[in-house]
């Protein structure tokens, strides 16, 4: 039981020191990775991406992994360490284009999906994944576990822990699950179509948006038609049911606040404040929109304080 | 000649130790002292030579125990000064005789203070302390008058009254009056004295052939002592009892007047996090220690938040606290005990009482009715007012807190059978708390989470006690209870628990005093009733066993009932084999344990415990203490509606040993050591993969051990406190191939210094000191992000409560003035909480992705002013 007096010390505050805000970035995060599509069916190849930043160092890049989960509570990869080093260790620069292929094939197949930026991360999921699995298993499908390491800039990927398990060692570790299913609704990404400043134009695609020092102002996703989406759910008693997707969207800053860091749909909103000082500093802010089901995209908004 | 000036400071019922004799079998419960002691004869001492050579006058400040025959007992020099005055006020002292104190059984030992006076006149220093005829009743009256007492306007008799110098000296009758004869005419000084009341002295002229008539109104210094609930007991039939006088409990800060508060000052017990109640008890779980009001269980001891219990503190005659080794007529916990016992009559004057204070506000009344005034009627109803008080500041804020909480008592209890006493106790209390917010703020990114939050929370019962004497040596105490328990989680839509408990408590005992060295105590201790629960989420539990937060969820809800009885037998017996009373006493007993949930759980154990206290000078005792204590699974733990259930009680023996020792009346000192091995308790089933499995199995074990120390001053001679200290270990080990850790709520230091003192002038102040080890918690070592929640993980490489929070260290005061009027009573005071604190951490804050951390800290400074007024009807 949280007493009272708990409560009543927080409402007044106790001088509970402000820890940092998830929602303010000042070192490397990952704040999103979407797959596409984000619901593949056996055989079909995915492309990933991530939106991973560090505003003080940039990000040299990010390392992906990816296996299949036997058990949904299963926690990350275990994954080859060694067969992974030694293929790691060889230079595909000297390799026909055919060894190349077939190395990148055994570094698929021991988990290694790619490094943004050079070499995209990819997965062509296996045509036989879910053969043998009844069709309402089919249906509900296997889960990938993708982990996945931003690199702050300056750091190589010898830097880094290639063990998913291991302790947090630089950067910053993710994981997100992938489903692959032959559902009849597989789930699509959702897309943020526009980003309104305090309801009259759109900065998605704005360069640089200049805001003024200490000034509040309301941005307001706007998603396409198709982004929440109704399918089809089967219950544990063989029930069918169409619902309808509750997208909530984080938002993210390198500096100023934010009234709240989460919205959920409908009130797709943000209203940050501009920092005070120092003026004419450059600032980015973040969107992320997540569908419950997998789905993600985002928007980053570079900003100029005046 | 002298005059004697007498006062009462503070009055106790006889706190040596144990040195009353056993109690009378239908006595279970201390009663209220109904008539002070008297002057019968008075003894003059002869005024020291010394003294009076030296022109010195004074008061000698005494402490003496007036026995049942109201002779005295002991006497003692508290506060001598010097001449020779406190061996002549010792030596009278001890040959005057009182009339002894009374409670509803009649005449009790009590201890008072007592100031003997000594003042000078003509006569005595030409001779000491002469034998003069009192003045020939035919002499006119010169003086007269009638006293009172202030807020009661009861009429005072038995005071002593007379001029200060002279020999004219008398006492009030039943009336209050009072008359001297044969006053020269002058100025005088009019002294009007008896212990327990104010002494007052007032000047009087006598004028040749007229009568100077006086209406005096005194003080009582110990309105509430008068009222039956400030004595100092000690409960005769436990080894370790720590009973708090209500005298003491209402003016310890920090507990907000709330007698039940105050057992978080006494050995054995931990300090709760945030000030919030919970009952630590020697290192076992807050639900591993039972609380009852008059030996009825009840759910919760305090009100939402732990700020004030749940009974009234006018409703209550005393709290007696069992940390541990206590006596097989309470059962169904391997922690504490804690046992409110109420008031069961009303003084003959009817009382009202108002009190307010930034908590709460609510109103008392007793009184009796009847022609013989046979009908005891007491109800008291109190509303908290935090919700009001919380708004201004909440604005501005992203939600809303409301908190509330309401009680009622109403005691009947009749007194017109020569044998039987019967009384009848409603009582119920109600807890909400509800916080909202904005439907356009998100509550973290949860959609099953969005809404309001509420908590509700109920119990009534109604309390039947039947006590009937069949003769000196044989009684019977039937006390039926029948309630409800009501319990309600509720967060948004989604998530939905709530239970009602429908609950029959009969506790009866058939004590029979076989002769004066044997009783024996078979009882019964029967709870039974009728359960029901729904509960409802957001997801299918069994699906949530493999965690997949993708997974789409599928809205479960589950509604059951049934029924569950346990109708516990226990037999104790209490053994004095020798004749004095006190150097042996023995209490061996045994407690058949049972416990039925229909098609759930069913199980029944034996509890033999044995409990001895010896006498081995005449101001110590040494004690001791072992059994068998069993407690039933918490309800959802033995819920198992699809597999086949296989829990056992959880089991503690226990152990303990310990010395008390009189320094000399009224200061005591008490160490004793504890051990408590735990075996069978429920832990969660590591191969639980669906409600096929059992959710909980008896793996656990753990082992309590420490030691106590309790220096004490009992509420004489304008000082009262004590110093407690605790040292103790408590682990637990859930697997046997798992490491053992550190309870969560382990404490190893626990240090309490308390002390209040009356002040001139009706104030009295008082203080506490409390430092605590900080308790254990498990460090993390970092966390992962993941994605599709936008949260991080965290994960630990360190044991479970392997590190600690930082120590707490706090200083309390409190204040308070009395004042009496003609027509009531008014006691303002303000407790300052936190007047001193360390960095009180209460527990880690981490940031977002747990690279960071606060400790969060406990109450800040808080100024809580309160007032009281009492009517006298």
């Amino acid at each position: 039981m949280i007493p009272l007096s708990t409560t009543l010390a927080l409402l007044l505050g106790c001088e509970i020191t402000q820890l940092d805000s998830a929602s303010i970035v000042d070192r490397t995060r990952i704040l999103g990775v979407k797959a596409t599509p984000a619901e593949p069916a056996p055989g079909d190849t995915v492309t990933f991406s991530s939106l991973a930043v560090d505003p003080e160092s940039g990000i040299a890049g990010v390392t992906w992994f990816g296996c299949v989960l036997e058990d949904s509570d299963s926690f990350g990869c275990e994954l080859d360490t060694d067969t992974l080093e030694a293929l790691f260790a060889q230079d595909p620069s000297t390799m026909t284009a055919q060894e190349q292929q077939d190395w990148y094939a055994e570094l698929q197949a021991a988990g290694f999906l790619g490094i943004e930026p050079d070499l995209a991360p990819t997965l062509t999921v296996p045509s036989d994944l879910l053969d043998g699995l009844s069709e309402a298993q089919q249906a509900e499908g296997k889960n990938y576990m993708l982990t996945l390491s931003a690199i702050p800039g300056g750091l190589e990927i010898d830097d880094l822990d290639l063990d998913a398990e291991g302790t947090q060692a630089v950067g910053e570790q993710g994981l997100k699950r992938m489903p692959v299913s032959v559902g009849g609704t597989p789930n699509r990404n959702p897309e943020i179509t526009s980003l309104t400043l305090d309801g009259e134009f759109d900065v998605k695609d704005q360069d640089v948006l200049e805001v003024r020092a200490g000034q509040t102002y309301t941005f307001q996703l706007n998603l396409s038609d198709d982004s929440v989406e109704t399918y089809t759910f089967v219950d544990s008693q063989g029930a069918s049911e169409d619902r309808t997707e509750q997208p909530y969207v984080s938002f993210y800053a390198t500096t100023g606040s934010f009234y709240q860091t989460i919205s959920l749909h409908p009130y797709l909103e943000a209203e940050w404040t501009a920092p005070i000082d120092p003026p004419g500093e450059s600032h980015t802010l973040w969107f992320v929109l997540r569908d419950r089901r997998g789905g993600m995209d985002w928007v980053t908004v570079e900003l100029l304080v005046r | 000649m002298l005059l004697l000036l007498l006062s009462t400071l503070a009055l106790a019922q006889d706190s040596s130790q144990g040195q009353a004799p056993p109690p009378p079998a239908a006595e279970e419960e201390p009663l209220p002292i109904l008539k002070m002691p008297a002057i019968v004869e008075f003894v003059q001492a002869p005024y020291p030579q010394e003294a009076k050579d030296a022109g010195i006058e004074g008061q000698v400040l005494l402490l003496i125990e007036i026995d049942v025959d109201g002779t005295i007992s002991y006497a003692e020099v508290l506060d001598d000064p010097g001449y020779g005055l406190g061996p002549a006020a010792l030596e009278a002292i001890q040959q005057s005789t009182f009339t002894p104190a009374e409670d509803a059984n009649g005449p009790v030992p009590v201890a008072l203070e007592f100031n003997y006076g000594f003042v000078l006149d003509a006569a005595s220093v030409e001779e000491a302390v002469p034998e003069e005829e009192l003045p020939p009743a035919e002499l006119p009256v010169t003086v007269d008058g009638q006293i009172f007492e202030l807020a009661t306007r009861r009429n005072l008799g038995e005071m002593a009254v007379g001029l200060v110098g002279t020999e004219y000296t008398t006492l009030s009758d039943a009336d209050g009056r009072f008359e001297l004869r044969g006053v020269p005419p002058g100025t005088y000084e009019l002294a009007i004295a008896r212990p327990g009341w104010e002494e007052k002295i007032l000047p009087i002229t006598v004028e040749d052939g007229k009568v100077s008539s006086a209406e005096v109104w005194v003080r009582n210094l110990s309105y509430d002592d008068d009222t039956a609930v400030g004595v100092y007991r000690k409960n005769k039939d436990e080894i370790t009892t720590r009973t708090i006088s209500m005298t003491e409990a209402r003016k310890i800060p920090g507990t907000f007047g709330d007698p039940v508060r105050v057992i978080q000052n006494l050995p054995g017990a931990a300090r709760a996090p945030f000030s919030s109640g919970l009952l630590i008890i020697r290192g076992a779980n807050p639900e591993d220690s039972g609380v009852y009001v008059d030996g009825i269980r009840i759910p919760y001891i305090y009100h939402l938040g732990g700020f004030v219990s749940v009974i009234n503190p006018e409703m209550v005659q005393s709290v007696d606290y069992l940390p541990g080794s206590y006596g097989v007529q309470y059962g169904r916990s391997t922690g504490g005990a804690v046992d409110v016992v109420t008031k069961k009559s009303s003084p003959e004057q009817s009382r009202l009482v108002w009190s307010t204070d930034a908590l709460d506000s609510g109103g008392f009344y007793e009184g009796r009715v009847g022609k013989d005034g046979e009908h005891h009627v007491a109800v008291a109803a109190r509303r908290s007012y935090v919700d009001y008080v919380l708004k201004p500041f909440q604005k501005n804020r992203p939600f809303t807190a409301s908190p509330r909480w309401w009680d009622y008592q109403l005691r009947y209890s009749y007194h017109g059978f020569e044998r039987t006493e019967v009384s009848v106790f409603f009582f119920g209390f109600d807890d909400t708390l509800l916080v909202t917010t904005d439907e356009s703020l998100a509550q973290g990114p949860d959609q099953d989470a969005q809404g309001e939050v509420s908590t509700h929370q109920f119990s009534h019962r109604i309390q039947g006690r039947i006590v009937h004497n069949f003769s000196d040596s044989l009684a019977l105490r039937v006390m039926p209870a029948i309630g409800v328990d009501y319990s309600y989680f509720g967060l948004g839509q989604s998530f939905q628990l709530d239970q009602t408990l429908v609950l029959t408590e009969v506790r009866a005992e058939l004590p029979w005093t076989v002769n004066e060295r044997v009783e024996l105590v078979p009882g019964l201790d029967f709870i039974g009733g009728t359960w029901d629960f729904t509960t409802a989420l957001p997801f299918n539990p069994t699906s949530f066993i493999e965690y997949d937060p993708l997974a789409e969820r599928e809205p479960w809800e589950i509604s059951d009932s049934g029924a569950g009885w346990g109708p516990d037998l226990y037999l104790k017996a209490n053994l004095r084999p020798f004749q004095d009373p006190e150097r042996l006493y023995i209490q061996p007993g045994i407690r058949w344990s049972t416990y039925t949930i229909t098609d759930q759980f069913s199980a029944q154990a034996w509890d033999p415990r044995l409990a001895f206290k010896a006498k081995v000078s005449p101001t110590t005792f040494i004690k001791g203490a072992t059994g068998l204590y069993t407690q039933p699974p918490q309800f959802f733990e033995s819920y198992q509606p699809e597999a086949e259930y296989d829990l056992e009680f959880e089991k503690a023996w226990a152990s303990s040993i310990g010395l008390e020792q009189q320094l000399r009346p009224g200061l005591n000192v008490e160490i004793e050591g504890f051990y408590k091995e735990l075996y069978d308790l429920i832990v969660t089933n590591p191969d639980f993969a669906g409600f096929e499995d059992t959710a909980y199995v008896n793996d656990g074990t753990g082992e309590i051990y420490g030691a106590e120390f309790m220096l004490r001053q009992d509420p004489i001679n304008r000082v009262f406190g004590w110093v407690s200290y605790t040292w103790s270990r408590s682990m637990r080990q859930d697997y046997a191939d798992s490491d053992p850790y550190l309870y969560d709520f382990d404490q190893t230091h626990i240090f309490t210094a308390l002390a209040g003192v009356k002040l001139p002038y009706q104030f009295e102040v008082s203080g506490r000191i409390q430092y605590v080890t900080g308790t254990p918690y498990t460090p993390y070592s970092g966390a992962f992000y993941d994605a599709d929640l936008d949260a991080w993980t965290p994960y630990s490489t360190g044991k479970r409560n392997s590190e600690r929070l930082g120590d707490y260290t706090a200083v309390d005061l409190r204040a308070e003035r009395a004042f009496a009027f003609k027509h009531f009573r008014l006691l303002t005071y303000v407790d300052l909480l936190n007047v001193y604190r360390g960095d009180n951490p209460e527990f880690r804050l981490y940031n977002y992705d747990y690279t960071d951390y606060v400790d969060v800290r406990g109450l800040p400074f808080i100024p809580s002013p309160g007032v009281e007024l009492e009517f006298y009807l």
